[in-house]
């Protein structure tokens, strides 16, 4: 073999290479995009679910029309109708299982929080609008 | 020696239209991309609006507003259940909002269908009368 024979192929080696790098590309675009869109997807559905933990939490509290104390907090009816209807809403969006959901009493609100994925998301209700 | 003139001319030629080929499909990739999420955001905010006004005016107005950089008139909206469906007073009702967007192929001239690309998301109703 002599040293131009030797320069055959040399473009297709490098075609090659490229073509291997492009799909590369196309494989890694297409990874990344799925993450991001599972990303989003739990972001929204996080925030789906805590607005109905929210609205749940309303809910209760126009039935009780009452005081808002921490028994109403932690009292184990309502902490079950706010999981269970972030679950759904949670669910419904593509979501994740909701994790960690705490209801907290402020001076005229109440504060649920809970995380689906790895997104921690937070609604407060007025307790001044909803008694009746 | 002189078999081999031209030999890279050829062996380019040979792989030219596969790296084209890739090249599209990068940039066909990264416009799925960018619909997907501009379909994921519209239907987020078209449900979130419907769940609080109960208006499936203001929701397909909300997907419209929120689809860009889509050509919001070719989004296909449905509302799962439709206004009239959803009872006088349908708070925690679960409303649906699905979206779909035909994206044009590249090489559509040669018969490949359009890619279709959706979005979808849900909320509970807190409109109430």
């Amino acid at each position: 073999m002599d040293a131009v024979s030797g320069e055959r192929g040399q473009a297709l080696v490098l075609a090659v290479l490229a073509l291997g790098l492009a799909a590369a590309t196309i494989v890694g675009l297409q990874a990344a995009q799925d993450r991001i869109l599972e990303d989003v997807h739990d972001r929204r559905a996080g925030e789906a679910a805590v607005e109905a933990a929210g609205a749940a939490l309303a809910d209760a509290l126009v039935e009780r029309a009452g005081s808002v104390g921490d028994a109403f907090a932690a009292d184990p009816l309502v902490v079950e109708r706010s999981r269970a209807a972030a679950d759904r809403l949670s669910a419904a969006n593509g979501g994740g299982p909701v994790r960690d959901l705490t209801i907290t009493v402020g001076t005229r609100t109440l504060e649920v929080r809970l995380t689906v994925g790895a997104h921690r998301q937070r609604a407060a209700v007025g307790t001044t609008c909803c008694r009746r | 020696m002189k078999g081999d003139r031209a030999q890279a001319l050829v062996e380019f030629a040979l792989v030219l239209p596969v790296l084209l080929v890739l090249a599209l499909a990068i940039a066909e990739l990264s416009e799925l991309g960018v619909a997907r999420l501009a379909l994921e955001h519209a239907a987020a905010e078209g449900a979130r609006a419907g769940a609080l006004t109960n208006d499936d005016r203001l929701v397909r107005a909300s997907v419209s507003a929120a689809a860009r950089p889509l050509d919001a008139r070719k989004v296909d909206i449905v509302i799962d259940p439709p206004e009239g469906q959803r009872g006088s007073d349908p708070r925690g009702t679960l409303l649906l909002v699905r979206l779909r967007y035909a994206i044009a192929a590249p090489l559509s001239f040669i018969g490949l269908p359009a890619l279709v690309v959706s979005g979808e998301a849900a909320r509970l109703m807190e409109w109430t009368p």
